[in-house]
């Protein structure tokens, strides 16, 4: 792994450097084998010339000596043949002149006088300075060379070497030359000698190469040797060749390659001497003819061609090293980002895209490199992106997987899919709930197991004829009996799917409607009901008409009887004729009360609303009741505060509540007192009715206000009336926004307060509402709780609204109805719905174009649309983002289903009200609970703080004006605990809010409520809204 | 003494409220349908009518509408008597062109009360002009 990376700057810089070293080998081998040439060329030639100016030297050497005869052989007094005395001091000074290696001794003979005569020869040498030399045994031999050839030459001669025992018993070469008279007359020789120990240390000293001084093997040293011109060896290393006294001297011809040197002036020859070859150089002085030979060993010669080799190699070898370094740097170099190009590489192939931010450094180079990266990176880049969406893509088909799934496995239905044989391939998990076994266990089990007995015929029909062709759909209605043993009907779909490659068995679909069956026995007994309790209504509303007519004439004729017998006298037929007024009068109030109950069940009831004074009602009131007081022995007090100023009220339906309220109250008072007290509080007129009577015990008052149920059925016959009355008083106060409420103690007298808006609003709207609230408490239905959750259909038909309605509020759903796209549109937006219900075909704005809105605005996106609507066209719906698409005619329970699922109920709601006012309490507590509120109760603040530390409210209801603790200190502390600051406040209150109330209740209270302006209606209006605005707040989007 | 013309299809109330008015002092003209009663509220030009809502052959709301449209008869105030004992159609009534209206069965003293004032009204009106 690590090499392969590596291995390319190696086999780069292998490649490069074996290259490089060939061309270099072969050019220095090239060069050198030149220079070697040249260099022994040169050498050769140097050896040569070496010798040419050894023998040149000799020459110099010689002429220097040649000097002394010279000058001898050519002074007057020599010439003149003087006596000793005479030359005897000019030999000497010469001779003195010359350097001492020069000359070894001077001389001057003269030929006529014998050799005895001792001035025959003047004779000085180096050691007889300044005197002269006198041999014991006679001078030397004039015949010899050196006297004989110097007189015949008449010039300089240089004699063979010689051993003179004539005096210096050395060898001696002399140099002559004749003296001449002026006639050209011999006279005698002036000669001088050189000595052959000197001239043979000259000779040892001459190299070539080697350096004379140092110690060399012998065989391989450079020698040098001299040869006369009559070819015997004159000085050689070798002292056996030399001549010595008695020994002429070795012939050179005799030598190695002897015969070349003696045979010409100059040249070079080969030789092997003691198995070392050399080579021997050698040159003839032009003066002296003597040869100059050196002999110098072959490796002497080579040596130098070596030294070049070896310099040439060292300069290759670190131009080699040089090479490497550069190359492997050169390699580093192109390599490094190549390496880094690879490991984003692998990088990329084990998806770690972040790699590529090591190659920012290669990216910034401007050769190929850079491009490479820069080009690898965009790659990469490109290659995330693609990864990125790839995986997005993935998530999101895992997610739809995962919406599919759980809408299969979430569904009330069972999703089956069944082999040919009918046994079970896959069940959803809903199995278990209607059927008692688990997916997994029902798994190869035939669904025929689950059939009740009766029903298998007609299922396997079903599901032979589904087998029986492609695509084929049969529904069939089943019993079965589950593990439990309860007998539940399902309604099983099978859908022949064999030829679906991603199914390949049948679909069955299975839904338990043994509920829809119950419901639907249900519903129609329940619309049987409703349709008979219709008919009742009608019935007495007619009935009630056709019995009015008669009484009218019972009662008239009483009543004219009655005055007619005044008038004229009959006054024993009065009180018979009264009984048959007053008994036909009772019957018209039952009559009326019942027509007042029917009205009011048959939703007919309107308000007429007109501007009055409270006074004038009284006034009439009193008419009424005063009589009636008297009857019990009971004292009528009507208790008013001022002016009540005036009302805007049904001033009809006050009245007579006001008259059922107080007749009941004289019925049950005897001998006591019944008193009307009437307040006006701000913006209510609070009327109560108070007597000092039997009582009633709570179970009695919760049965009051119910229509048909009398406190005691007992009391019925022996007070008499309906029953109905308070029921139709409590209604038509509701009607106007206000209410009745009672609080009593058996034997202590009763109360009965009526509150009612001065200033009545018509709701129009709310009408069907209350009208269902009075049908609710005669038929014991709940109404709907606050937190149910809200649903809009948005339906032009109103037969479509009706029946959901009718249909959801069963199944605890609130609905809400929109009749136009638009208020459709409208509507989402004010009651942000928990779900919605779209047909598509309305005029003027169509249900895609609603649906498109909704889903176009970021505040109603989240809402869960459910198509409901004949025109099957899922793909568009499901397209614009259809939670659920239904056709109609719709199925209820499947509805209730996708309703329940996609709009949970909202969680119930506590609230806290505190008012020291038991009355007022009881007032929140009426408009709270049937919003479906849980109300707990505080006298004041301290009651409050505690009941919040007990539980926490949801809302807080907040009186301010309270003993103990009051509202304002209440808050402060509320606000002050971390637990208990958040929950909202709403203060109602009849105090008038001063600036420095805000300024101390600022931050701490959601609202204030003037009890003056605020009517029932306000209150729930505003809680609503305040609770709404704070679960929005709380809850995540989808979650509502 | 004024003239009262009563509307009324049934016998026995027609007879009860003519007699206890006729009693009160009031001179008294009758119709039993609508139709009737607007002929006669032309040729016996009465001072009042108490007219019946629910009449045969012309109803109640009918006749009053043609007897207000009549310039001949419009001044002539009409009192309403309906049958309705949550007074649900007096809206209808004053919009019909009845001046007031009462409830059925008869409380004479109110009814007498109403009467008296819609005459007074009459003469006021008259006695301005």
């Amino acid at each position: 792994m690590r090499w392969k990376p590596r291995s390319l700057t190696l086999k780069l810089t292998l490649a490069t450097v074996l290259t490089t070293c060939v061309i270099l080998v072969v050019t220095i081998l090239v060069n050198y084998l030149g220079a070697r040439n040249a260099v022994e060329q040169q050498t050769n030639a140097d050896a040569q010339k070496e010798a040419e100016s050894a023998a040149g030297n000799m020459d110099i050497y010689v002429d220097r000596v040649a000097v002394l005869p010279r000058t001898l052989a050519a002074r007057q007094e020599v010439v003149q043949g003087k006596s000793a005395e005479f030359t005897l001091p000019l030999v000497a000074h010469l001779l003195d002149s010359l350097p001492t290696d020069a000359a070894y001794g001077a001389y001057v003979v003269f030929d006529e006088k014998p050799l005895s005569d001792p001035d025959s020869m003047v004779w000085v040498d180096r050691e007889s300075l300044p005197g002269p030399r006198v041999p014991p045994g006679g001078y030397r031999d004039r015949s010899l060379e050196w006297y004989a050839a110097a007189r015949n030459s008449r010039q300089v001669h240089i004699s063979e070497p010689y051993f003179d025992n004539g005096g210096s018993n050395t060898e001696l070469i002399s140099v002559t030359r004749p003296i001449l008279d002026r006639d050209g007359k011999f006279l005698g020789i002036a000669g001088a000698d050189i000595s052959m120990e000197l001239v043979r240390a000259i000779v040892s000293t001459i190299r070539f190469h080697q350096d004379p001084s140092a110690t060399v093997e012998p065989s391989l040293s450079e020698y040098a040797f001299l040869v006369a011109p009559s070819g015997r060896i004159m000085a050689h290393p070798n002292e056996a060749l030399v001549m010595k006294q008695g020994f002429a001297g070795a012939l050179v011809s005799g030598l190695a390659g002897g015969e070349a040197i003696a045979a010409t002036s100059e040249g070079v020859v080969s030789v092997v001497e003691n198995g070392v070859p050399r080579r021997v150089y050698w040159s003839t002085a032009s003066e002296t003819k003597w040869k100059v030979g050196l002999s110098i060993p072959e490796s002497e010669i080579t040596s130098l061609a070596n030294d070049l080799a070896r310099r040439t190699a060292a300069v290759a070898s670190l131009a080699i090293v040089f090479l490497i370094i550069i190359m492997t740097i050169m390699g580093r170099h192109l390599v490094g980002p190549v390496r880094r190009l690879t490991v984003a590489a692998e990088g990329v192939g084990s998806r770690r895209y972040e790699s590529v931010v090591e190659l920012d450094a290669v990216a910034r180079r401007s050769d190929e490199l850079g491009t490479l990266a820069q080009s690898f990176r965009n790659m990469v880049e490109e290659i995330a992106n693609r990864e990125k969406s790839l995986q997005e893509a993935e998530e999101r088909l895992r997610q739809s997987e995962r919406h599919f799934r759980s809408l299969i496995e979430n569904t009330a239905d069972i999703i089956a899919v069944l082999d040919r044989q009918g046994s079970f391939r896959y069940a959803s998990p809903s199995i278990s709930r209607v059927l008692g076994v688990t997916s997994e266990a029902s798994l190869n089990r035939r669904l025929l197991e689950f059939i009740h007995p009766e029903d298998l015929e007609k299922l396997r029909d079903a599901f032979h004829e589904a087998i029986g062709s492609w695509g084929g759909s049969t529904q069939v209605q089943a019993r079965v009996h589950d593990v439990a043993g309860t007998g539940r009907i399902v309604e099983i779909t099978f859908n022949n799917m064999l030829d679906n490659e991603s199914v390949s068995g049948i679909v069955a679909n299975i839904r338990d409607i043994t509920e829809r069956r119950r419901a639907e026995d249900m519903e129609r007994d329940k619309e049987a009901a409703e349709s008979a309790n219709t008919a009742k209504s009608n019935f007495l509303a007619n009935m009630s008409h056709e019995l009015r007519t008669p009484l009218n004439a019972i009662i008239g004729y009483s009543e004219m009887l009655q005055e007619v017998a005044e008038d004229d006298g009959h006054v024993d037929y009065l009180a018979d004729l009264k009984k048959i007024h007053s008994a036909g009068k009772h019957l018209l109030e039952l009559i009326n009360d019942v027509l007042d109950i029917s009205k009011i069940e048959a939703g007919k009831m309107d308000l007429y609303l007109e501007d009055f004074s409270p006074h004038q009602l009284l006034e009439d009131v009193q008419g009424v009741i005063a009589p009636l007081a008297q009857k019990n022995s009971n004292q009528f007090v009507i208790d008013t505060d001022g002016d009540l100023g005036r009302m805007h009220a049904d001033v009809t339906k006050m009245r007579q509540s006001l008259l059922n309220l107080l007749s009941n109250s004289c019925k049950f008072t005897h001998n006591g007192t019944v008193t009307l007290r009437v307040r006006r509080e701000e913006s209510w007129m609070s009327f109560e009715v108070i007597d000092s009577g039997i009582g009633m015990t709570k179970e009695q008052m919760g049965k009051l206000f119910r229509a048909f149920q009398q406190a005691d059925s007992s009391t019925t016959r022996k007070f008499g009336g309906t029953g109905l009355g308070l029921a139709i008083s409590r209604h038509f106060a509701r009607m106007m926004n206000g209410d009745i409420t009672v609080s009593s103690e058996p034997g202590k007298g009763t109360v009965f307060t009526m509150q009612i808006p001065v200033n009545v609003v018509p709701r129009a709207a709310e009408m069907p509402a209350t009208t269902e609230n009075a049908k609710g408490e005669s038929a014991a239905v709940d109404p709907l709780p606050a937190t149910a959750a809200v649903v809009l259909v948005i339906d032009d038909d109103p037969v479509v609204a009706d029946l959901m309605r009718r249909s959801l509020s069963k199944d605890g759903f609130r609905v809400e109805h929109a009749y136009s796209g638009e208020e459709g549109l409208k509507m989402a937006r004010q009651l942000r719905p928990d779900a919605i219900t779209l047909d598509v075909m309305m005029p003027q704005m169509d249900g895609w174009e609603v649906m498109t809105r909704l889903k176009s605005d970021p505040e109603l996106a989240d809402i869960p649309v459910i198509m409901l609507t004949i025109v099957d066209d899922r793909k568009t719906g499901f397209a614009l983002g259809a939670t659920e698409y239904l056709t109609k005619p719709f199925d209820r329970e499947r509805l209730t289903a996708v309703l329940s699922r996609t709009a949970p109920e909202r969680s119930s709601r506590l609230a806290l009200v505190v008012d020291d006012n038991p009355d007022n309490r009881l007032l929140l507590r009426r408009i709270l609970e049937p919003e479906g509120w849980t109300v707990v109760e505080a006298a004041n603040g301290a009651e409050a703080l505690a009941s919040t530390d007990a539980r926490r409210p949801d809302m807080i209801f907040l009186d301010l004006m309270m003993p103990e603790m009051d509202g304002f200190e209440f808050v402060e502390r509320l606000r002050a605990n971390e637990l208990t600051q958040s929950i909202p406040v709403l203060v109602v209150t009849a105090k008038q809010i001063t600036p420095e109330d805000r300024q101390r209740l600022s931050g701490g209270v959601q609202n204030i409520l003037q009890k003056a302006t605020a009517s029932p209606a306000d209150l729930v209006a505003q809680t609503r809204e305040l609770l709404t605005a704070r679960i929005r707040a709380a809850l995540p989007a989808g979650v509502r | 003494m004024a003239k009262i013309l009563i509307v009324e299809d049934n016998e026995m109330n027609r007879d009860m409220l003519s007699r206890r008015l006729e009693r009160k002092g009031y001179q008294i003209v009758m119709a039993v349908d609508g139709g009737e009663g607007v002929e006669k509220a032309t040729s016996e030009t009465p001072d009042l009518i108490l007219m019946d809502m629910s009449l045969p052959v012309l109803d109640g709301w009918e006749a009053t509408r043609r007897v207000k449209a009549n310039p001949a008869t419009s001044g002539i105030p009409v009192i309403a008597l309906t049958a309705h004992a949550m007074a649900g159609d007096r809206d209808k009534t004053i919009e019909a062109g009845c001046d007031d209206y009462d409830t059925k069965p008869i409380d004479l003293a109110r009814l007498l009360g109403k009467i008296e004032a819609q005459l007074q009204k009459v003469k006021d009106a008259s006695g301005v002009a």
